[in-house]
């Protein structure tokens, strides 16, 4: 659980970043998103205290950061930045080992634990020998967030890690972030620019606006109920109704009707199914077995539901 | 018809010439007076006959095409002439020699020296189109060094005058080696202790590194022989003495400091952001982020500066015998003083050769610290 209160951040007379407060839950996925220059990237480095908060507390499972040494903090909180920033003259094992190392964890358990890591990510086990320039850029962030995963630790703190990769990488790479948030249970603070990234990732968002937090709360609440002209402009503007489709899946809407050709998954958002409609010039889908095993539909109208 | 390969065949030609018209050696009664010019092919025909065979083989290889045949070629061809060339020298002051008095002088004169310069180049140069590895140029220096060694203890030189100086002078050669040895050793030591922390400080607190660059780059632009002559007066103040080997310390380390600084600085601040931020949010003290992370990366960068460095003060050290450090500038400013220039060369070959194996190895350690995280 990470607590945010009152957080500022004072640069001369200027705040960067202005009387933020807000609660990440134990488990929870928080995006922090906004505009460059909303304060975002600041607020994530006052967590583990790269920049010192001007005033306000932050909290990590009720505990003060400014009260712990500051190694000792940084080295309980995952930390993964754009420029991903591994250690060019140590091998990827070395790099995924850094924090366990520091903790003084014996050889032993240090190796096992890159193991894991090296299979939680999906590496091929070659790499470990490998050094960061032989690496591509996905496979080097996927070192990355194993390094920032390695010691185990309660937070993980996320700088726009995807946004230096092309496309298809990153939307692999978000694939395997969601998996790994579902299958340890981190919490995670994700800043990110891009709102499509936001809303496939998160399960709350904070939005921020010259160092305000704007709105805080579930996607559907921000796209749905948006407080002023800012938030529904961020979240999609014209294109929020598809931004809606896109957090619903086919299986909550699919009926016991079927209709004949290539059904869709029920995992599929609802943003992929009208697609699918268009692209096949049809208002009626079928869809795979869902919870109950048997084949069904879906109609345009449950779209609208 | 054109050569295809334009740089050996210049260097052939320059080489050709040199050896046909110039000057090769020259022979005096004794060392004051000017010698008369010996030219090669008056010397010794036999082996010149030699030489132009390989001289006229390497000048057809620069018309054949392709990179690696010629290159091979070109390499053991222009290694053996210059091995020739050397040993010929030698032969030729013997043979000059021949039980004349001993206060006749045969040295070698500007052909020999700059026909030995452009083989030397012809060899480097099919080293780099060959693209060789460090293996093979390392090999290739120690067959060309190893040879010229092994003629020089078999005595092919003995007759050459510089050599005459060395064996009149070899006490005094060996002591002025190790003092010169030691000075820059002593100078490049210290210049390390001041300047590398003084160039961590200056990537730690960038606000301060217009004033602490402006003092070096000062220093840096006082004339050598000024600034020995202005630590003179400072020093007698101190009591320490105006002259010898501590003044020369002092100089050589004032010169050194720029590079050093300037090295450690630019190879800390080279790292990439990404690195130092992730470190930091990591967890690693500052002290771990200096050993760990911000030595070892700005090695190669560091070592750079630490190869010009030895190798200037290699060079420095000869001007700081003008003010009694002692060194191998005593034979130079000896040998300027009586008109000697056999005297001058025994005190600036062995300081070429110094700089040019400091070079040669702190580059290798270099290019062994960057190889490691290219």
């Amino acid at each position: 659980m990470i607590e945010l209160g009152h957080v500022t951040k004072r640069y001369g007379t200027r705040d960067s970043v202005s009387d933020v407060s807000f609660t990440v839950e134990k488990g929870a996925f928080c995006a922090m998103v906004g505009p460059s220059g909303s304060g975002k990237s600041t607020t994530l480095r006052m967590i583990n205290r790269l920049i010192e908060p001007s005033a306000g507390s932050i909290r990590i499972n009720g505990e003060n950061v400014t009260t712990l040494p500051v190694d000792t903090l940084r080295r309980r909180i995952g930390y993964a930045i754009q420029s991903v920033g591994l250690f060019p003259h140590w091998n990827v094992a070395d790099n995924i080992a850094t924090v366990p190392r520091l903790l003084k964890w014996p050889e032993k358990r240090v190796q096992q634990r890159v193991d894991e890591l090296v299979k939680l990510l999906q590496l091929d086990p070659a790499t470990r020998e490998k050094y960061p320039h032989q690496l591509s850029g996905g496979q080097q962030q996927r070192i990355g967030v194993a390094r920032a995963l390695a010691a185990d630790p309660e937070v993980l703190l996320m700088d726009e890690p995807f946004g230096a990769l092309d496309p298809i990488t990153r939307e692999t790479l978000r694939g395997e972030l969601s998996r790994i948030h579902r299958s340890t249970g981190k919490t995670i603070l994700f800043v990110t620019h891009d709102i499509d990234e936001a809303l496939q990732l998160a399960d709350t968002i904070a939005l921020l606006r010259d160092g305000k937090l704007v709105q805080y709360g579930p996607p559907i609440e921000l796209l749905t109920r948006p407080v002023g002209d800012f938030v529904r402009d961020f979240m999609g503007g014209g294109a929020l109704g598809l931004k809606l489709l896109a957090l619903r899946h086919v299986g909550e809407r699919a009926g016991p009707e079927t209709v004949p050709g290539e059904p869709i998954a029920p995992e599929a958002t609802l943003a992929e199914a009208l697609s699918q409609m268009v692209l096949r010039r049809t208002s009626r889908l079928p869809v795979r077995g869902a919870a109950g095993g048997a084949n069904g539909s879906i109609g345009l109208s449950d779209l609208v539901a | 018809m054109m050569p295809r390969h334009r740089v050996l065949f210049v260097l052939i030609l320059a080489v050709i010439a040199c050896c046909v018209f110039g000057s090769f050696a020259s022979e005096a009664p004794n060392r004051l007076v000017s010698g008369q010019p010996i030219l090669l092919w008056q010397a010794d025909q036999t082996t010149c006959l030699w030489l132009a065979l390989l001289a006229a083989s390497l000048l057809f290889l620069s018309f054949l095409p392709g990179v690696r045949g010629p290159g091979v070629a070109a390499l053991i061809l222009s290694g053996g002439t210059l091995l020739l060339l050397i040993f010929t020298a030698g032969h030729i002051a013997t043979s000059l020699m021949g039980g004349g008095p001993p206060a006749k002088r045969v040295s070698l004169d500007w052909a020999f020296w700059a026909s030995g310069f452009g083989l030397a180049m012809i060899v480097v140069d099919a080293l780099q189109r060959l693209r060789a590895s460090r293996l093979l140029t390392f090999a290739v220096a120690v067959i060309i060094i190893g040879s010229i060694v092994a003629f020089a203890w078999s005595g092919a030189f003995d007759s050459v005058s510089v050599a005459r100086e060395y064996a009149a002078r070899q006490s005094e050669f060996g002591a002025a080696l190790g003092q010169h040895c030691l000075l820059v050793a002593i100078a490049v030591v210290l210049a390390v202790m001041i300047g590398a922390p003084l160039g961590l400080y200056v990537a730690r607190r960038p606000q301060h590194s217009a004033g602490i660059f402006g003092v070096l780059n000062l220093l840096q632009t006082i004339p050598s022989v000024a600034l020995f002559g202005l630590l003179i007066a400072p020093l007698s103040a101190l009591g320490v003495g105006g002259i010898g080997a501590v003044p020369a310390i002092i100089a050589l380390v004032l010169y050194s400091l720029l590079p050093v600084v300037r090295n450690t600085e630019a190879g800390i601040s080279g790292i990439e952001s990404g690195v130092m931020d992730a470190a930091r949010g990591m967890g690693l003290t500052s002290t771990q982020i200096l050993w760990r992370i911000e030595l070892p990366l700005g090695m190669p960068t560091f070592l750079a500066g630490l190869r010009i460095v030895t190798v200037q003060a290699i060079g420095l050290t000869i001007v700081a015998a003008l003010i009694g450090a002692g060194g191998l500038g005593t034979f130079v400013f000896l040998g300027i003083g009586q008109y000697a220039t056999d005297l001058v060369l025994l005190g600036a070959l062995p300081t070429i050769a110094l700089a040019l194996a400091a070079d040669f190895i702190l580059a290798q350690l270099a290019a062994f610290f960057a190889r490691s995280h290219a």
